[in-house]
């Protein structure tokens, strides 16, 4: 049995505003720019574990590249994909149109030209003191003039909540559903985050790992967790046309997720010179971590029980189901790199940086991605070539598959070798052929990444579409 | 009564508030607290302007996502007959466990979450040879075969470029025999700074008491 998924995108778009088609499309798009962007950095430095001398210009040297990787893929791709998705997801879950296309267009560019300009920063050395994933700068200095970078972020995001809060607002449903308690929240968040992580007066001293311990835990936990969570509990139940296993799970899940991951920053700090009771609470509330984690994890495993038939036939399924796993494994993973006999072993190592991507890739870029192919074609009215689908998810992932295994499993090895006495040396020695591994599974992500920006711009908003009359209601 | 599903006002605020006061109890009070238990050496005299430069170059080229600055203690083991914990086993050969007070006069320290290269919180101590550590910044591999440092060539003259201010690397037997007696190397102004940073790069045996003053 095949469901002509076609004719239903095609009656869902049919009378959608084209601005607004023209408005989530280009957000999505502008992430997917930014991930073959940060794919390509991130390939670079891959190769230079191997071959170090390869392209040797001083504004792409490696430690200039490192943080355009991570700031292209966590502040351009997964962010903005992330908010296209909201800028969906929001107004059509409140049954109203979205409060401001204009404003939400005006974040869009704001974002991008911030992102642009933290990017230039980089190349020409200027970083936020290597203080990972808020290495952008206050200000860009070009010459003698400042130019704003973080601010432009900072104000893209307090205009985004603004809107998503007056879109709520208006919705002609009495009841606000879950995802938007989510996606209304996390651009807060990411104010705390911002206006505290660049504040000047703590980040000095032993106090500073305090804050970059919170920071850098929050700054996934709070934005990429609420929104790739938030998301899933619209995407899913819409793609498989049913409600969500359990609400209250949902809203459980919610609170715990606020409480709980806020607490946890330390965790990055064991056995360092971080006071005893920190990194004990830490630790504590990494397992406490799981109740929120599996509230989300098990709500969307429940929800897909028994819909094995859909799992067939959509090509966006796939991409949930792998997410909503990698979400739980990535939590059990980070849990599990909490505790003191497995942090001797794995701290420091590249066992974290598989973590990390399994956690960026493999929890919530699988799950964005199950989102864009499930809700841009209802706003286009367009959908991609199924096979480039299928493409660019076993090349992603294999890809992930074969970086995860490679680094996890030689962070692992060498970090063994450092209790046992290994010379320095060795331990470079015993991580040379994971290395490799690494870079040929980067390879394939790099090409599934491609496959999937030509996907997106195949799904852009036609000329039909614009013939189309907006009804009554709008969007 | 609490209405998160109906009350979009109550959903603005609540959720924000919550993560901003755990964040308080968390993160800001306890590093507002930490920064006045060590507060710093108060006869503290600014960083010599090479060594200030070097730290900069080190922030600007993220030596630190590849470089700790960071010696772990393992507070699961009895206090040696100093009072101390020992260091954690897999980072010994570092050096002494860094300390509070340790970092309690940088801004920002440069602690680094990833040792894909050697700790450096006692660089200076390990490798007090400066040209050792200018042909290294030159071309890693030329001392250590199996290194994946990138090499900071642009940081150097080489051959007859040598420009005012620059200061010619004594380089090891070694590397002469392999590129022949006309290789010279010539580090720039900013090598300098770089490599005066890396050998103020010392811990010593003791850590500095808890007021920052240096140890006895």
């Amino acid at each position: 049995m095949k469901i002509p998924v076609g004719i239903k995108v095609f009656v869902d778009a049919a009378g959608v505003d084209p601005r607004y088609a023209r408005l989530v499309h280009r957000y999505v798009l502008s992430a997917a720019v930014w991930l073959l962007i940060g794919t390509f950095a991130g390939l670079l430095d891959a190769f230079r574990y191997t071959v170090p001398e390869l392209l040797e210009l001083p504004w792409l040297s490696f430690g200039r590249v490192r943080p355009m990787h991570t700031a292209a893929v966590l502040w351009g791709w997964a962010s903005l994909a992330l908010l296209g998705v909201c800028v969906y997801v929001v107004p059509r879950s409140c049954r109203t149109t979205l409060h401001s296309l204009l404003a939400a267009r005006i974040s869009l560019w704001l974002w991008n030209a911030g992102l642009t300009l933290g990017v230039i920063a980089f190349a020409m050395g200027q970083n936020n003191g290597n203080q990972e994933y808020r290495e952008f700068p206050i200000f860009l200095r070009l010459g003698p003039v400042p130019v704003p970078v973080v601010p432009l972020l900072a104000a893209s995001a307090i205009l985004l909540a603004w809107n998503f809060y007056k879109t709520i607002a208006k919705r002609s449903v009495q009841q606000i559903y879950i995802s938007n308690w989510f996606m209304l929240s996390a651009p807060l968040f990411a104010t705390v985050l911002v206006v505290v992580g660049w504040f000047p007066g703590f980040n000095r001293g032993n106090g500073q790992p305090i804050i970059q311990g919170w920071y850098m835990h929050n700054a996934v936990g709070m934005w990429f967790t609420p929104l790739a969570v938030g998301a899933t509990y619209y995407t899913l139940p819409k793609l498989l046309n049913k409600p969500i296993y359990s609400y209250a799970l949902g809203v459980l899940g919610f609170w715990t997720h606020i409480i709980f991951y806020t607490l946890i920053g330390t965790h990055h700090y064991i056995f360092s010179s971080l006071p005893a009771w920190l990194q004990t609470t830490s630790i504590i509330f990494s397992t406490a971590m799981m109740v929120p984690v599996w509230a989300s994890t098990g709500n969307f495993l429940l929800t897909m029980r028994g819909e094995r038939s859909a799992m067939r036939i959509s090509y966006s399924l796939p991409f949930v189901l792998v997410g909503a796993i990698g979400y739980g494994l990535a939590s059990v993973q980070g849990t599990a790199e909490a505790f003191k006999a497995a942090n001797e072993i794995w701290h420091f190592t590249d066992y974290t940086v598989g973590h990390a991507h399994l956690a960026m890739v493999g929890f919530v870029s699988f799950l964005v991605w199950g989102s864009i192919y499930g809700l841009v074609p209802r706003v286009t009215g367009k959908e991609p070539n199924v096979e480039l689908v299928g493409a660019h998810f076993w090349l992603s992932f294999v890809g992930l598959a074969m970086m995860f295994v490679a680094l996890c499993g030689g962070g692992h090895a060498r970090g063994v070798g450092n209790l046992e006495g290994d010379s320095f040396m060795e331990g470079i020695r015993t991580m040379a052929p994971y290395w490799v591994w690494r870079a040929v599974g980067g390879s394939f992500m790099a090409l599934g990444h491609v496959i999937f920006a030509w996907n997106l711009w195949s799904m852009r908003p036609g000329a039909f579409v614009n013939l189309m009359q907006p009804p009554a209601d709008g969007q | 009564m609490i209405s998160f599903h109906t009350n979009h006002r109550l959903l603005l605020v609540a959720p924000a508030l919550t993560f901003a006061l755990l964040t308080t109890v968390i993160a800001i009070l306890p590093a507002i607290y930490e920064n006045r238990l060590y507060p710093g050496d108060p006869d503290r005299k600014p960083l010599p302007a090479d060594v200030a430069r070097g730290r900069e170059l080190y922030i600007a080229e993220g030596c630190s996502y590849c470089h700790t600055q960071q010696v772990r203690v393992d507070t699961r083991r009895p206090v040696g007959p100093d009072g101390r914990f020992p260091p954690l086993a897999a980072d010994a050969r570092w050096g002494r466990p860094t300390t509070p007070a340790d970092y309690a006069d940088q801004d920002p320290p440069l602690l680094g979450t990833q040792r894909t290269g050697p700790d450096l919180a006692d660089a200076g101590g390990r490798l007090p040879s400066p040209d050792w550590q200018f042909t290294h910044l030159y071309d890693p591999r030329l001392v250590v075969p199996d290194s994946r440092m990138p090499a900071y060539r642009w940081y150097f003259h080489t051959g007859d470029e040598r420009a005012e201010g620059d200061r010619e690397v004594l380089l090891p037997a070694s590397v002469i025999e392999q590129k022949g007696k006309g290789f010279r190397v010539f580090a720039k102004r900013d090598a300098q700074a770089l490599v005066a940073y890396i050998l103020s790069l010392k811990t010593g045996t003791v850590p500095p008491a808890r007021s920052g003053a240096a140890p006895k």
